[in-house]
């Protein structure tokens, strides 16, 4: 379990990237990070793998993420925007890294390889920048940690691949498994996100499941929607938008009008979904 | 302080340090290295040619140069070495997202620490293999075009050993030369710590700014060194004095506790902004 | 699998797994695919894929053998058939006559177009 309290960071004095951030996570979700551009999803992420110290409190199943203990490493893995890679084989460093995490499973790793086709004889810096990123993302889930975290996963991946991902993602998902995917890419991870995180520079706007959205929000023709109407936008369907879900029926959650609904109603979104 | 130490995790790190570094490290290792051979072999003989016209080179000249300059490029080596290690190391906890790898490998900061310790070490008995090498290399080279070369050079090497010896210093003979290699050390792991510090000094852009620091200190030291490690040899009797024997190798251990915790501090502050 | 924008994503799974199930790809007591190799199948979150099951569940159209998996229940072809006449007479037909209704077309020209469609749905078949 990953719990946020009070959590800020300032890169620069004077000036607060983050602040009043609460926020509790739990395993068997996938969670789904989302904000506007430069509101500080990556420090967050940096904040819960340890990378920089926050004010307020982070625990990590019980630890410190900036104590750095082993057994808190071992059961975290990031996938950074940019991975840094050796002059080495993806095979050559799975080897390497092994040792580290007791969880490691090479047959995930051999799996995913072959299923992206990543080119295993080429060094890492001999490969196509798509390339690179599937071998790391495979080594990553090959190290089974219970606790992965993934900074914009599916940034240069072809098409091919990120239904692959989808799938071993799906895949990979259970019960002790937590992962957290920051990305601005909600199209290609729609149906895998089981909760949302949607972020501003103070605070979070929402923090929820997919099923209680469904509940309490409606998606869809503006003909059937009651006021308030927190977003419409138009298209070749008609009049589309967000409404409160007034009926029993829940609709198909659009994350793209669901991101815009919340930024652009964030009192009123933070009120529908207050804990109960 | 986080006190558990698995040596089977340093043994983890090693390897990883190792291979991650393995290609890097030799290129620019072997590329300063066939450098600084090339520079001996055209200062000895431009040197032999010019000076003393290549008929009246004997092989006592030479061997004489060929130590001369190998013990300069040994000194040369070592801060080459120092600075590679010294890069390398710094990779690891200061130069950003290339961090972060390192940072988040399951194995806690002791641990991290104690394995640049070894690396740095590594690194001195590698410039020394090399030096020991470099003199058996170039002897041989030059015994071809000068013969007797390599037999002047075995035989001064054989005279300052047993000059030891003729001073008395026989049963602390052996401790001389420790003396001798904790000073070097000393000193080295002095411009480490201080280049540490001068990193965390120069917040913006203290990479290239430690560079240029490191690279004066290393002349300072070369000169330094010069100036005291061979009237030190004319001096030996003073090292009779038990005391200070026994001193040396404790001096030894105080920048190599301070380098600990220099870098201990450093990578447990160490934010991956 | 491409899921439409109108309903929510467990449920279009449920109706998934029930046209299987009208189209005798699967049939009575015989084990439906696994969660997980339905989430991996169709890319989705594997809660997902349970809350359809247990929708299917809820109508008797699935049941569970403990450690087992999940099969096809008994009549479930015929709750199937019997829940999509429904959505069709209530739902799909209405706005077709209401349609046919705008444009003028009669009854008899109807029943033209539907044999004319069973004709060539039969010639296809055999």
């Amino acid at each position: 379990m990953i719990q946020l309290k009070e959590i800020g960071y300032a890169y620069k004095r004077n000036h607060q990237t983050i602040k009043d951030i609460n926020l509790e996570l739990h395993p068997g979700n996938i969670y789904g990070l989302l904000g506007k551009n430069g509101v500080g999803k990556s420090t967050l992420l940096k904040i819960i793998c340890g990378l920089i110290e926050p004010q307020g409190t982070c625990l990590v199943d019980g630890y410190t993420p900036f104590d750095r203990k082993t057994d808190f490493l071992e059961k975290i893995t990031l996938i950074p925007e940019t991975p840094v890679l050796p002059d080495l084989q993806i095979n050559e460093l799975a080897k390497i890294t092994k040792p580290f995490y007791a969880t490691f499973d090479d047959r995930i790793l051999e799996k995913c390889l072959n299923e992206f086709e990543v080119p295993v004889n080429n060094r890492l810096t001999k490969m196509s920048l798509g390339q690179q990123k599937k071998a790391i993302i495979s080594l990553a889930l090959a190290c089974n940690t219970e606790i992965l975290i993934m900074d914009e996963p599916t940034n240069g991946l072809d098409i091919p691949s990120k239904s692959i991902f989808r799938k071993l993602i799906a895949e990979i998902i259970d019960d002790n498994k937590l992962i957290l995917i920051s990305t601005h890419q909600v199209k290609d991870l729609e149906n895998l996100i089981s909760s949302v995180v949607i972020l501003e520079n103070e605070g979070v706007i929402l923090a929820t499941s997919i099923n209680r959205i469904e509940d309490k929000l409606y998606f869809g023709d503006l003909d059937r929607m009651s006021d308030p109407i927190l977003y419409k936008e138009c298209s070749i369907r008609g009049e589309w938008g967000v409404s409160i879900n007034k009926t029993e029926t829940p609709t198909n959650v659009d994350l793209e009008m669901l991101f815009n609904a919340a930024v652009q109603n964030k009192e009123l979104m933070k009120d529908i979904f207050k804990a109960e | 302080m986080n006190t558990k130490l698995s040596f089977q995790n340093i043994q983890h790190l090693i390897r990883y340090d190792w291979k991650f570094n393995q290609k890097a490290f030799l290129l620019k290792f072997g590329m300063i290295e066939l450098i600084l051979i090339a520079v001996i072999v055209l200062q000895v003989g431009f040197k032999g040619v010019t000076t003393l016209g290549i008929n009246s080179i004997d092989a006592s000249w030479m061997g004489e140069h060929i130590l001369n300059n190998s013990t300069l490029i040994l000194l040369v080596m070592n801060i080459a070495t120092v600075i590679l290690m010294t890069r390398m190391m710094h990779t690891k906890i200061n130069k950003g997202n290339n961090s972060i790898p390192y940072v988040m490998l399951p194995a806690n900061n002791v641990e991290k620490v104690t394995t640049i310790h070894i690396w740095y070490f590594v690194g001195m008995i590698f410039s020394i293999v090399i030096y020991v090498f470099n003199i058996f290399f170039l002897g041989s080279i030059f015994t071809l075009i000068v013969p007797g070369t390599m037999e002047s050079i075995l035989t001064s090497i054989q005279s300052f050993f047993s000059d030891i010896h003729l001073i008395g210093y026989e049963k602390n003979g052996g401790l001389f030369l420790w003396a001798f290699l904790s000073y070097t050390i000393i000193n080295t792991l002095l411009i480490y710590i201080l280049y540490l510090n001068i990193n965390l000094f120069f917040k913006k852009n203290p990479q290239v700014k430690s560079n240029i620091v490191l690279i004066f200190l290393g002349f300072g030291y070369l000169w330094y060194t010069t100036k005291v490690i061979v009237p030190f040899k004319e001096n030996i009797q003073l090292c009779i004095n038990r005391w200070e024997v026994i001193a040396y190798p404790l001096l030894f251990l105080i920048p190599v506790i301070g380098l600990f915790y220099a870098l201990y501090y450093q990578i447990r502050e160490k934010e991956i902004k | 699998m491409k899921f439409n924008d109108n309903q929510p994503i467990f449920i279009q799974i449920a109706d998934y797994i029930g046209e299987m199930i009208l189209r005798r790809e699967l049939q009575t007591n015989q084990q439906v695919p696994s969660v997980r190799d339905l989430a991996v199948k169709l890319e989705v979150n594997p809660n997902t894929v349970m809350r359809a099951i247990e929708r299917l569940q809820i109508a008797g159209i699935i049941y569970n053998k403990r450690g087992m998996g999940n099969f096809v229940a008994d009549g479930a072809f015929e709750k199937i058939m019997e829940e999509r006449k429904h959505k069709l007479i209530k739902e799909v037909l209405p706005g077709i006559f209401e349609e046919m209704h705008l444009l003028g077309i009669t009854e008899s020209e109807l029943i033209r177009y539907y044999q004319s469609c069973n004709k060539k749905m039969n010639n296809t078949i055999d």
